[in-house]
C-alpha cells in the first residue's frame, strides 16, 4: 500500500470520515455498546449517535488518570452492571470498547469478556478496540470491529444454497443483476447484516456456505470465519469497469463451483447506454473521484478515461494493493490529491466546474456538482455502473449543498 | 474516579479548548494523536472549521511511536509544515496516548523553538479534563510569553475573557460586543474570538477585564495578579441587567475592585439553569432581577472562591438526580440535557457547543443583551 502522508502531519477535512464504529456496531440487532475510555475519546461517536438517532445503543465509562494508572477492569464490570440496570430491555449481545491508550495499558480484554459471559449467561459479550493508533497494523478499528461482530456467530449446519455479503454497511441494491446471477448459480439466499432485526435471526448467517467480502475491512473477519466455521470467502470489491465486472462474475461462479446460466447481455447493453448518456451529460467536464466514495478510485479513473471521460483528479491518501495496477496506469494522466495534505487549506485545487464523486472531492475542488456516494454503498456489478452513470449525469446538471449532504450522511472519523 | 454516562455525550475536552483558543491566531497547531482526537475537535468542537484555512493538524501518532517515542520524526513533520505555513506560533497539544507515553510537551516545545526559531508551546492535555482547562492553559501561555507588562492603562477599555465558540455563540458574542460599545467602552482584546498576537501583547492596557465564562474567570485572576486589572464576572443576560453590568464595570475601574454579578440562592427557586458556571449564574441573576428565583448549576466544575451557591453537576447521575429532585418546574439548558428531563418539566433550550455541538436539534434562544431567553422563562 502506498501512503501519501507517511512523512507529514495530517489535515482533517470536514468531508473526511464515514459511519464510525458506534453506527457500524449498531447494525448488530439487539446489541448494546459500552465504551471505556477517557471522556474525549467518546465525543465524536456519541454525537454521531445522537445525530442519527441511536444514542440509546451506547453507554460510556469515562476513565480518569487514576483509573488508567490502577487499571480499569473493575470500571468495566461496574459499567456493564449499571448499563444493564438502566436499559429498558436486556440486550442479546454486548460490545465493550476500549480506546487507543489500552494498547499501552494492556487490559486483558479476553479475560474480562470471559468473566462477563460467565456472569451474564443470557447475553453474549465481545470486545472491540477503537484504536486508530493501530492504523498501520493488520487490525485497525474497522477491521477488528467487523471481526468482533461476526465473532458472535456460532458454527452451524451449512445451507449450500446460501451466502453472506460482508464488509458493506448497506445491502447491495436488489434491483441489480447480482441476485439473479447468484440464483442462477444455485444461491437462493444472500444474507446481509441489515436483514436482521433480532439477534437470534442474525445467527443464521453462520449457516451460509460462502462469504463474499465486498470491502477490505471484512477480510480479516472472513479469514477467521473460514478457520472457525470452515466457510470459504472471496474478496470481490465493487468495480465499475465492465471488463472487471465480467471477470468478477466469473470468479464468483468459480468460487461457488456452479456454472451460471444468467445472461448478462441486457445488463451490458443497458450499461453501455448509461455510459453514453453520462458522457453526453458531462460533455467533457472534468471529474474528480474520492477514495471514500469508491473502494477502487484508480480503477474507476482508468475505466472512465478509457471510455473518453475527462478525469481531473483522484482524491486519496493511499493506494490500496488491489487498486495499484490502475494507479500505475493513470498516475501520469490524472492529478492525485492527498486529502490529508497540509496544503489542502490553501484550496489551490479549487475547480468548481468539476463533477465530484464523493465528499472529499467536492470539498477540495469546491464543486457543488456532487455524486452523493460513500463506500460504494449499494452499488455492484453492471447495475452499479448504470447507477453511478445516472448519478454522474444528474450531478452534472444539478447543484447540491455539500454541507447538507454530509450532515445528512453523518460523517464520523 | 470513573464516571458513567448513559444518555449524554461527553463534553468538549481540554485539547479542543487549547485549539479553540488559538484558532484565530496565525498558529500551527498540532494535536499529538492518531486521528480521532483531531477529528473530535475539527468535526465537533470547532464551528469555524468548514471552509477554514487554519493550520490545525494531526501528528499521525502510531503504536510504534507510542513505544519508541520517535520525537525526531514528529519534529521533522512539524518543521516541514512550519516551512510551508510560516506560522507566528506553534502549539503541540496532548491527547490520551501521550499521557500514557509520558511525552514531555514542554521539552518538546523548547526543542521545536530552538530548531525552528518560532515561539512554540507544549500543552499536556489528555482528554480527561474539560475544554475550559485547555482554553485557560492556552490563554496563560500566550499572556506569559507575549503580553507586555510595561504598557500604559487605557481608561474605559476592556478585555473580553473566555469567549471561545465553545462558550458563546457567534450571535451572542456580537451582542456582547455591541453591549460593550453601546456603554461607551472600547474593546482592547478579545480572548478568544478575533484574537490577534497584537491584542495579546497589549492585553495589559485594559482598565477592566470582563470574564464571561469559567475560562475567563481564571484568566482574569491571572491578569489581576500580573497587571493589577480588576475584573467583572458575568454578562448581561437580558436588557434589564445591562445597567447593572455597566455599573459593575465602572465600579471595577474606578474603585479598583472585582465585581461579580451575583444573587444569593433562594429556597423558592423553581427554575434550574445548567451550563458553564458563569453562564448559569448570569442567567440566574437576570431572572432574579425579573422576579424569578433560580438555581445555577455547572457541568464543568465549580470555580474556587467565586460564587457560593452553584450546584456542581459532576456526572450524569448527579444531573439526573437534580432534574428529578422535584424542586424545579423549569429548566434552562442545552437541548440534550433538556431531553433527559422529566416530561412535565418546562424546558428552554439554549444550545451550548461544548455539549451538543452541531447536532443541536433546535434554534437556540439568544441571551446576551436581549430578553429573548428571559422572557421565555417568566
Amino acid at each position: 500500500m502506498h501512503d501519501f502522508c507517511a512523512q507529514t502531519l495530517r489535515y482533517t477535512a470536514p468531508s473526511h470520515g464515514d459511519w464510525g464504529l458506534v453506527r457500524i456496531v449498531s447494525l448488530l440487532p439487539e446489541s448494546h455498546i459500552m465504551f471505556v475510555c477517557p471522556a474525549a475519546c467518546g465525543r465524536h461517536g456519541a454525537l454521531g449517535a445522537v445525530d442519527k438517532g441511536y444514542k440509546n445503543r451506547v453507554a460510556y465509562v469515562y476513565v480518569d488518570r487514576s483509573d488508567i494508572i490502577a487499571g480499569y477492569d473493575g470500571c468495566i464490570f461496574d459499567g456493564v452492571a449499571q448499563t444493564l440496570s438502566m436499559l429498558p430491555k436486556r440486550p442479546k449481545c454486548f460490545m465493550v470498547y476500549v480506546s487507543c491508550l489500552d494498547n499501552l495499558i494492556g487490559t486483558d480484554m479476553d479475560a474480562v469478556v470471559a468473566e462477563l459471559n460467565t456472569k451474564y449467561p443470557d447475553i453474549k459479550f465481545n470486545y472491540g478496540r477503537m484504536n486508530p493508533i493501530s492504523l498501520e497494523g493488520n487490525t485497525p478499528p474497522a477491521v477488528s470491529t467487523t471481526d468482533a461482530m461476526f465473532g458472535f456467530l456460532e458454527p452451524a449446519a451449512k445451507e449450500a444454497d446460501s451466502l453472506n455479503m460482508l464488509g458493506n454497511f448497506v445491502d447491495k441494491d436488489h434491483e441489480g443483476e447480482l441476485y439473479a446471477f447468484l440464483k442462477s448459480c444455485g444461491i437462493n439466499t444472500a444474507r446481509h447484516l441489515s436483514h436482521y432485526s433480532t439477534f437470534d435471526a442474525y445467527m443464521e448467517m453462520a449457516r451460509s456456505a460462502y462469504n463474499l467480502v465486498l470491502s477490505p475491512i471484512a477480510k480479516y473477519a472472513a479469514a477467521n470465519l473460514q478457520a472457525k466455521h470452515n466457510t470459504p470467502f472471496l474478496f470481490i470489491p465493487a468495480t465499475y469497469d465492465t471488463d472487471e465486472i465480467a471477470e468478477n462474475y466469473s470468479k464468483i461462479s468459480a468460487f461457488i463451483g456452479s456454472a451460471a446460466s444468467y445472461d448478462f447481455n441486457a445488463d451490458i447493453a443497458e450499461t453501455e447506454r448509461a455510459i453514453e448518456t453520462a458522457k453526453a451529460a458531462l460533455s467533457d467536464r472534468p471529474v474528480s473521484i474520492s477514495s471514500e466514495a469508491v473502494i477502487k478510485p484508480f480503477t474507476l479513473a482508468r475505466f472512465l478515461l478509457k471510455r473518453g471521460f475527462n478525469i481531473a483528479s483522484v482524491v486519496t491518501e493511499e493506494v490500496a494493493a488491489f487498486d495499484a495496477d490502475a494507479y500505475d496506469d493513470v498516475k501520469n494522466q490524472v492529478e492525485v490529491i492527498n486529502p490529508l495534505g497540509t496544503d489542502v487549506i490553501d484550496f489551490k485545487h479549487r475547480r468548481p466546474e468539476v463533477v465530484a464523486i464523493g465528499y472529499d472531492a467536492a470539498y477540495i475542488t469546491g464543486s457543488s456538482h456532487i455524486v452523493n456516494l460513500q463506500g460504494d454503498q449499494g452499488l455492484f456489478g453492471y447495475h452499479g455502473t448504470q447507477t453511478l452513470m445516472r448519478l454522474l449525469a444528474e450531478a452534472a446538471m444539478v447543484e447540491s449543498d455539500l454541507k447538507a449532504l454530509m450532515d445528512e450522511y453523518g460523517l464520523v472519523v | 474516579m470513573a464516571r458513567f454516562s448513559m444518555y449524554l455525550p461527553p463534553f468538549a475536552p481540554d485539547y479542543s479548548g487549547v485549539c479553540s483558543a488559538l484558532f484565530d491566531l496565525n498558529a500551527l497547531t498540532v494535536i499529538h494523536d492518531a486521528c480521532g482526537c483531531t477529528a473530535n475537535y475539527t468535526g465537533y468542537d470547532e464551528p469555524r472549521w468548514y471552509g477554514s484555512d487554519k493550520a490545525v493538524y494531526c501528528s499521525g501518532l502510531r503504536e510504534s511511536d507510542a513505544i519508541f517515542g520517535n520525537e525526531d520524526k514528529f519534529i521533522a513533520r512539524i518543521a516541514l509544515a512550519a516551512a510551508e505555513r510560516k506560522p507566528e506560533i506553534i502549539a503541540f497539544v496532548g491527547s490520551p496516548v501521550p499521557m500514557v507515553m509520558g511525552t514531555d510537551f514542554t521539552g518538546f516545545a523548547r526543542e521545536l523553538e530552538n530548531r525552528l526559531e518560532v515561539p512554540a508551546f507544549g500543552f499536556d492535555t489528555n482528554g480527561t479534563e474539560y475544554y475550559n482547562s485547555g482554553a485557560y492553559a492556552a490563554g496563560i501561555a500566550l499572556l506569559e510569553r507575549f503580553a507586555d507588562s510595561a504598557v500604559e492603562r487605557k481608561p474605559n477599555s476592556v478585555n473580553i475573557l473566555g469567549a471561545t465558540p465553545l462558550d458563546i455563540s457567534g450571535e451572542d458574542f456580537k451582542s456582547l460586543q455591541k453591549a460593550i460599545t453601546d456603554a461607551g467602552l472600547e474593546i482592547n482584546a478579545s480572548f478568544f474570538t478575533g484574537l490577534t498576537l497584537e491584542q495579546v501583547r497589549g492585553a495589559g492596557r485594559a482598565s477592566v477585564n470582563l470574564a464571561i465564562s469559567q475560562t475567563g474567570v481564571r484568566l482574569a485572576r491571572y491578569m489581576e495578579r500580573r497587571f493589577g486589572i480588576p475584573y467583572v464576572v458575568g454578562f448581561p443576560a437580558g436588557e434589564l441587567v445591562i445597567t447593572d453590568w455597566v455599573s459593575a464595570i465602572h465600579a471595577a475601574e474606578t474603585e479598583k475592585r472585582n465585581v461579580t454579578l451575583e444573587v444569593k440562592q433562594s429556597d423558592d427557586a423553581s427554575i434550574l439553569v445548567i451550563g458553564d458556571e458563569v453562564f448559569a449564574q448570569s442567567i440566574k441573576y437576570a431572572l432574579t432581577k425579573c422576579g424569578k428565583c433560580a438555581d445555577a448549576a455547572t457541568l464543568f466544575g465549580v470555580e474556587p472562591s467565586l460564587y457560593t451557591d452553584t450546584l456542581d453537576l459532576a456526572d450524569e447521575r448527579t444531573i439526573l438526580d437534580t432534574l428529578n429532585s422535584g424542586k424545579y418546574n423549569t429548566l434552562i439548558a442545552d437541548p440534550l440535557i433538556c431531553q433527559i428531563a422529566q416530561e412535565n418539566m418546562r424546558c428552554i433550550a439554549v444550545a451550548q457547543y461544548s455539549v451538543s455541538s452541531k447536532v443541536c436539534p433546535i434554534t437556540s434562544k439568544k441571551y446576551v443583551g436581549t430578553n429573548e431567553l428571559i422572557q421565555e422563562a417568566l
